[in-house]
């Protein structure tokens, strides 16, 4: 029924493919083969060379392979009007009763529904993912209707269909007057496109979104121009290099930009126009931003970021994040190489201490990792991240912004936390100071060794050694030999004064006298 | 008009409250101050639906028909200086001075009762502003003082008051993640034996099943509750678009409750919600109505965490919003109904009602959620719910067994008999469920 070109595409067995030969083949001398590369270059078979002939050359090395005319005759493939008039067109079978065991299922409203859906040129919303559409144009021959115009239609969803001619999609876009919204992920695009004029401009179109297109930015460039007035672009899983962006010509009013699973490795300063409030960047293989654009972008309205699941290793990067996007209220970094994995933050300890750190680091933050954040938990982390400061645990990059904000509010010198370290450190020291002393029982010639703490009273000593010694407290005396005293013997009176005002060093002895 | 009036108690009530009003005033294409925005001549969800939750103030603003009460001032002091400060009128708003302190009895008698009279009074002054009056959609937490005191004596009043008029509860079930105090079990099995005969459907909602959405469909690191609360709006507002919306499409919610009780006191049905998913994976995920379909029947998209495939289903709604065709609708019940997991009593004659909204679901922003095209709400009773209740039954005997924190409750006026009432009553109720879940042997046995 249909006529295939080369760079026609194909749905086989729930893979897409792009015929890139047309022809016979040795092996299948009674029918025509098809050369094909696949999206998904495992299910090929080899390059386009077969027995040592080849017929064509995949842009993918092993993607292709060679189909039967049978087979391809089996994929489904449709116009767009078509796949309209299927979907939400005549469904008159609401009569079928469907039954749940033995109890009917009822469809409540399905009647009007249905009428609201037969209108189809009234509709706010067309989702056309997976329809098989292969052109707009009618494949069947016996339809000769005109082009209906779509005077309600705002959204449109053709995701993951047969599309290779990008003038067709610009082609029905002259039917849709008011539509905004025009999803087109999964599509393999051809270029340059045969019959569209780079002049069809569409100002009512303000989200296009192109994931997994394979497009490169002289692609993108000629779909971006028809489209002059967009506010959100998804370009996720393109495969975008940075050498790719800095030719990308994005469109001045572009407020939100998605460049999910890219190849890029640091982050894109430079295509930051002063418009973009959001960006998302994750999965990526981002580790830095690069120093050469830090200067000269001090007005980013940037305020929303994603740089999950990327490979940041130093909080460094985060203290300029806050210094470069001032204006940054919603961040996710999770999954990054510096924070740990998600998965391995079972331990709730750990997990909090890096969530608090991290929010402790931005300025102004309302949403971190999703959750939303009170003030009640900003100053807890604030609080928080300046004992780890203290404790010397985790470091600021010195002369960001909030480096200078703790050392006002809170009084935190990075060099001075050193010296703060040592002095507690000396004072603990002290503090934790153990004299060991040997007691001599005079009358038996019996000797223990007891340890105690300078500050303990002379009272809790003698109590250790009557413990050890079997004697009353109150009725033994204490005799030492301070030190630097040559061997006098001095009686220690004072019970409750601590040991510290004894001449005592460690190791010193005491002599014990019962009366 | 069929006008529904909100009533949020509680901290967590009044918090769900804020969360449902913002989703509701951008769904309906309302500012936060109460005009409409720009561009839009009327609000949007068409005159009827519209009013059931909003009334036009002469000066062209429109005002939430609710009422927040809360017995200490933080929480609605946050409203009264929150962005949707101008958006209610300030007599909706009622605060005491004096917390319910996490009890039972302070919500209920002593503390409660003081501001009872003056709630009653705003609330009738709104219902006398109705043509209509419907009903009652209560929002409250079972295991918070507030919420669950006040907000049973509040059912037991309008119950006297205002008859037959339906009342509906969301109510939150307490989850050991997000607790905040031990005796959330007492509270909620003396609230429970408090509205059971009062409430005529109550959609409960777990904190804990939200907890793990959170964290596992949106990937929150740490969900505050914040984050609970605006999925938990989201749930309410797939509920409760069929009487916000008219037009033919749209079933009437009534229509659903009839099928959804068949006895009064089994009136907790379960609710499934889907697609639960980031906006970064939307574009993964095809959503398909038999992908959001069959989602619905998995564990990790009910509110209440419990096994229905342990459970046998009395009856099953699904309430579809946005662009959905019938052909798909029905292929989707098809796939569900070749599941062996889903199991009818075999009782009752009707088992599935199928609804639909042509509103598609609106996002608010912050909340993680994607912006989707079509999502599904599935009300379904299931005798798989009483696994909530014997949870909350267990911990409340563990701690009765030595009457431990009794003190608190009978300090305030109780007597340690209702404890025993409430228990058995909720026993009771465990039986419920396993008798209707039971075979009959109707026609095999004389």
């Amino acid at each position: 029924m249909t006529e295939y070109n080369i760079g026609d595409r194909l749905l086989i067995d729930d893979e897409f493919c792009t015929i890139r030969y047309i022809g016979s083949l040795e092996v299948w001398p009674t029918e025509r083969a098809f050369g094909v590369e696949w999206d998904n270059s495992s299910r090929g078979k080899h390059s386009g060379t077969f027995k040592g002939h080849t017929y064509f050359q995949t842009e993918t090395l092993g993607a292709g392979s060679f189909l039967k005319a049978s087979k391809v005759k089996k994929a489904v493939r449709s116009s767009f009007f078509e796949a309209i008039k299927n979907t939400y067109g005549d469904s008159q079978d609401d009569t079928i009763t469907t039954q749940f065991s033995s109890k009917i299922v009822e469809f409540v409203g399905f009647g009007d529904l249905n009428e609201r859906n037969s209108k189809t040129q009234h509709l706010e919303t067309l989702s056309l993912r997976r329809k098989n559409i292969a052109t707009v144009r009618w494949l069947n021959q016996e339809h000769k209707d005109p082009y209906p115009i779509f005077t309600h239609l705002r959204t449109l969803d053709l995701s993951y269909n047969l599309f290779n001619d990008f003038g067709d999609v610009i082609n029905v876009l002259d039917s849709m007057p008011i539509l905004a919204n025009l999803t087109l992920d999964g599509n393999m695009f051809s270029f340059p496109s045969t019959n569209v004029s780079p002049h069809n401009k569409y100002n009512n179109i303000r989200c296009i979104s192109l994931v997994n297109c394979h497009l490169n930015a002289q692609t993108l460039n000629l779909i971006l121009q028809h489209f002059p007035r967009l506010t959100t672009l998804d370009i996720s899983e393109n495969y975008i290099t940075e050498k790719c962006l800095e030719t990308l010509e994005l469109p001045k009013s572009l407020k939100t930009l998605s460049l999910r699973s890219s190849s890029l490795e640091h982050i894109p300063l430079k295509i930051l126009t002063t418009s973009i409030e959001e960006l998302d960047i994750s999965y990526n293989n981002i580790t830095s931003m690069s120093a050469k654009d830090y200067a000269g972008n001090n007005n980013l309205n940037v305020c929303a970021l994603d740089i999950s699941h990327n490979s940041i290793n130093s909080w460094d990067v985060l203290d300029s994040i806050n210094d470069i996007f001032r204006k940054l209220k919603i961040l996710r970094v999770n999954s990054n190489t510096i924070l740990g994995d998600d998965a391995s933050e079972e331990t709730v300890a750990n997990g909090s201490s890096t969530f608090y750190a991290t929010m402790a680091r931005f300025s102004d933050l309302r949403v971190l990792n999703g959750s939303i954040l009170t003030a009640e938990l900003q100053e807890e982390a604030e609080l928080f991240f300046v004992s780890e400061i203290k404790k010397g645990n985790t470091t600021l990059t010195v002369h960001s912004e909030r480096w200078e904000y703790y050392k006002e509010t809170y009084n935190i010198d990075q060099i001075a936390h050193t010296e703060i370290r040592n002095d507690f450190d000396a004072e603990l020291g002290g503090a934790l100071e153990v004299l060991h002393l040997t007691v001599y029982q005079k009358e038996t010639d019996i000797a223990t060794e007891i340890y105690v703490q300078p500050h303990e009273t002379v009272r809790y000593m003698k109590g250790l050694i009557g413990k050890q010694m079997g004697l009353d407290v109150l009725s033994m005396t204490l005799s030492y030999s301070p030190s630097g005293s040559k061997g006098s013997i001095e009686m220690i009176k004072r019970d409750f004064s601590p040991i510290s005002d004894l001449a005592l060093e460690c190791g010193s002895a005491i002599y014990v006298t019962d009366c | 008009m069929r006008e529904v009036i909100s009533i949020n108690v509680g901290q967590a009530g009044c918090q769900i409250g804020n969360a449902c009003w913002e989703l509701y005033t951008r769904e309906h294409g309302i500012k936060p101050d109460g005009y409409l925005q720009e561009g839009l001549s009327r609000p949007k969800g068409g005159e009827e639906g519209f009013s059931t939750f909003f009334y036009e103030t002469g000066s062209g603003k429109y005002v939430p028909r609710a009422v927040y009460v809360d017995l200490e001032p933080n929480v609605i002091d946050e409203v009264r200086n929150g962005a949707y400060r101008d958006l209610f009128h300030p007599e909706q708003l009622i605060s005491g001075k004096e917390d319910a302190a996490n009890n039972y009895a302070r919500g209920h008698y002593t503390v409660g009762r003081e501001l009872l009279d003056d709630i009653l009074d705003r609330i009738r002054r709104m219902a006398d502003q109705c043509d209509g009056l419907q009903g009652f959609l209560f929002t409250h937490s079972l295991g918070g003082g507030t919420g669950s005191g006040l907000g049973s004596l509040l059912l037991e009043q309008l119950s006297i008051d205002y008859g037959k008029k339906s009342k509906l509860e969301f109510a939150v079930y307490p989850a050991p993640q997000v607790s905040t105090s031990v005796v959330e079990p007492y509270n909620t099995v003396l609230t429970t034996h408090t509205t059971l005969e009062h409430a005529d459907c109550t959609f409960m909602v777990d904190n804990e099943a939200i907890y793990d959405m959170c964290k596992r469909n949106l990937n929150i690191a740490r969900p505050s509750f914040s984050n609970l609360n605006n999925m938990i709006a989201q749930v309410v507002s797939s509920v409760t678009a069929s009487l916000r919306f008219d037009g033919s499409l749209n079933v009437d919610l009534n229509e659903f409750q009839t099928n959804l009780v068949p006895y009064p006191r089994i009136h907790f049905p379960l609710v499934s919600y889907a697609p639960i998913i980031s906006s970064n994976k939307a574009h993964h995920e095809a959503n398909t109505v038999s992908e959001i379909t069959n989602a619905c029947f998995e564990p990790g998209n009910q509110m209440v965490k419990c096994d229905p495939t342990t459970g046998k289903y009395m009856a099953t709604c699904l309430l579809y919003r946005g662009d959905v065709v019938t052909r798909d609708v029905q292929a989707a019940v098809t796939q569900v109904k070749n599941k062996k997991t889903v199991q009818m009593v075999d009782w009752c004659p009707t088992g599935f009602k199928i609804g639909i909204c042509y509103e598609p679901p609106t996002a608010i922003p912050d909340s993680q959620l994607a912006q989707v095209d079509r999502a599904v709400c599935m009300l379904s009773n299931t005798t798989a719910i009483a696994d909530a209740w014997k949870r909350i039954d267990a911990k409340f005997d563990l701690m009765y067994a030595k009457r431990a924190f009794v003190h608190w409750y009978v300090g305030e006026g109780m007597e340690e008999g209702e404890f025993t009432e409430a228990r058995e009553d909720l026993a009771a109720l465990e039986r419920d469920y396993i008798e209707v879940g039971s075979d009959s042997y109707a026609d095999e046995e004389f």
